[in-house]
């Protein structure tokens, strides 16, 4: 069986969050609610000044203390890779939230349709879209997935609940990349089976040096990074995204 | 991406256009002129063709075995250097095609001469000039308190305004700020976050112009520069609203600005200063 990951190149990346937007409305999460991130960074001062930039989806944990924590079985490790939340299961602890060293689950505060971006029922949208679907309803994300057919496609499906970066599981199971490295317009992220050492991620990570986030937590993160450096205490967060909840 | 669910593409929305008005045929014929399709790769007006069929067509008549899925494959198609006179005038033969751009414009004296025995202010005639002839910048008049350059600047995700509706953009990009080198902030007393006013000063009338927005410290900008995105605060659209001011607004137009002599100088001074 492929055991998936991903490869971020950030000599490549742009920081243009096409990701991050993709992501959005593939997975139907709520307002101000990001599964990818992309850091803006600056180190030093001007005129010597670097801006740069780093992606950080959710790590997808060999060893994964969110699953660790997880006092009712709702996250687990998949197989195949994939770190997965059964949100039918979920009760909300937000222990894997204070476990998670990357910062990459969200709580569901509120009711669906209540955060996202626009009210497709409103009175002055509802003639205008004519029961159309609205872009951010995924069908999709209502199916069961894996072997295990559980709940674990698409965000903000259930209030008081966590979810967080699926990789897509509803597009890797029918042969797709995640949505954030499919619209990646500069081909900076690169998905697929680290096991297979001719797969697209396998090369990119053999032909540059490469790193982990936290690589001392011991958490065995599936995502890697080429091209760069982690970020140290010298560097800045500029422009950060502005959450709107 | 496919377009989602029930939406689609802008080709294929246009295609069922003309067939609905009964133009498809002739746009079938302008879709191959326009992409130079020819032969075995033109479009056939009696069949219906995807917006991704068009596109293999174009592909496959520039030689492209793969049509459309070479693109999906390696992204981009690189094709040989091109030569400097494809891009540049000096290296046509003649240059510039043998235009021959007018040295001396009498007729440019003529006008300065008849608006100044009028009685126009300066502002107004001096720039008609029959030579080419520097003088300084409108704006190095102002005040010395103006010490800023002030410039406007497009983020990565926004398109001019036109997309400031679209909440999940700005939620990636926030509303307006005011960029400045921490250096100067701090020079003015200014925090990250703090609300500030940017105060432009038009050096031909003494008009000044005030904007508000918080501060964003970054290294980025140079020390003797205030910045600001040009995406919000123009649009009437409801989603759009409450993001901050343009920064238009602070620049002039008018003489000393912008000229009818090609004379265009855009740029204005300014001060920052906590609101």
């Amino acid at each position: 069986m492929a055991r998936y990951g991903m490869v971020i190149d950030l000599d490549r990346c742009t920081g243009c969050r096409g990701c991050m937007e993709s992501c959005k409305i593939e997975n139907d999460t709520p307002q101000g609610t990001y599964w990818m991130y992309v850091f803006r960074f600056e180190e030093g001062e001007y005129p010597a000044t670097q801006v740069r930039f780093m992606s950080r989806p959710c790590q997808h944990c060999d060893n994964a203390p969110c699953v660790k924590v997880c006092p009712v079985g709702a996250r687990y490790k998949r197989e195949d890779g994939l770190v997965a939340t059964d949100w039918m299961r979920c009760i909300g602890c937000r222990y894997c939230e204070v476990a998670c060293p990357y910062g990459v689950n969200s709580f569901n505060w509120g009711h669906t349709e209540e955060h996202y971006y626009f009210d497709w029922n409103a009175e002055e949208v509802a003639p205008e879209v004519r029961g159309t679907i609205p872009p951010w309803d995924n069908p999709s994300l209502d199916e069961p997935y894996g072997p295990e057919q559980r709940h674990i496609a698409g965000g903000g499906r259930l209030k008081g609940v966590v979810d967080k970066c699926t990789f897509c599981v509803q597009r890797v199971e029918n042969g797709l990349d995640p949505a954030c490295v499919h619209s990646c317009p500069v081909r900076a992220l690169v998905f697929g089976d680290l096991e297979d050492p001719a797969s697209a991620p396998s090369r990119l990570l053999q032909s540059k040096p490469s790193f982990r986030l936290l690589e001392d937590a011991g958490t065995e993160p599936r995502v890697h990074y080429v091209g760069g450096n982690p970020p140290t205490t010298e560097t800045r967060q500029i422009e950060p995204a502005k959450a709107e909840v | 991406m496919a377009p989602l669910y029930q939406s689609r593409g802008e080709t294929d929305i246009y295609l069922q256009l003309t067939e609905r008005v009964g133009v498809y045929e002739a746009f079938v014929h302008h879709l191959n002129e326009h992409l130079e399709l020819t032969g075995e790769f033109a479009l056939d007006p009696t069949q219906t063709y995807s917006e991704r069929e068009i596109f293999d067509h174009w592909a496959l008549q520039q030689g492209l075995e793969e049509g459309i899925g070479y693109f999906e494959k390696y992204g981009v198609w690189v094709k040989d250097p091109l030569p400097a006179s494809v891009r540049y005038g000096y290296a046509t033969d003649p240059p510039f095609g043998g235009v021959v751009h007018r040295f001396y414009g009498e007729a440019l004296l003529r006008y300065q001469e008849e608006m100044r025995d009028k009685g126009a202010p300066e502002a107004f005639w001096r720039d008609y000039t029959p030579l080419p002839t520097w003088r300084g910048l409108t704006m190095d008049a102002s005040p010395p308190e103006y010490d800023l350059y002030l410039i406007s600047y497009k983020l990565i995700e926004h398109k001019q305004d036109r997309t400031a509706f679209m909440p999940l953009l700005n939620e990636l990009s926030g509303g307006q700020r005011v960029d400045l080198n921490p250096a100067t902030a701090a020079a003015r007393g200014i925090e990250q976050g703090q609300m500030v006013v940017v105060e432009s000063h038009n050096a031909v009338t003494g008009e000044t112009r005030q904007a508000r927005a918080p501060a964003n410290l970054t290294e980025a900008v140079r020390p003797d520069v205030v910045a600001m995105p040009h995406h919000f605060g123009l649009t009437s659209m409801a989603n759009a609203k409450d993001l901050g001011p343009t920064p238009n607004a602070l620049f002039f137009t008018g003489p000393g600005y912008v000229g009818q002599t090609a004379d265009a100088s855009f740029q204005v001074k300014a001060r920052v200063y906590a609101a």
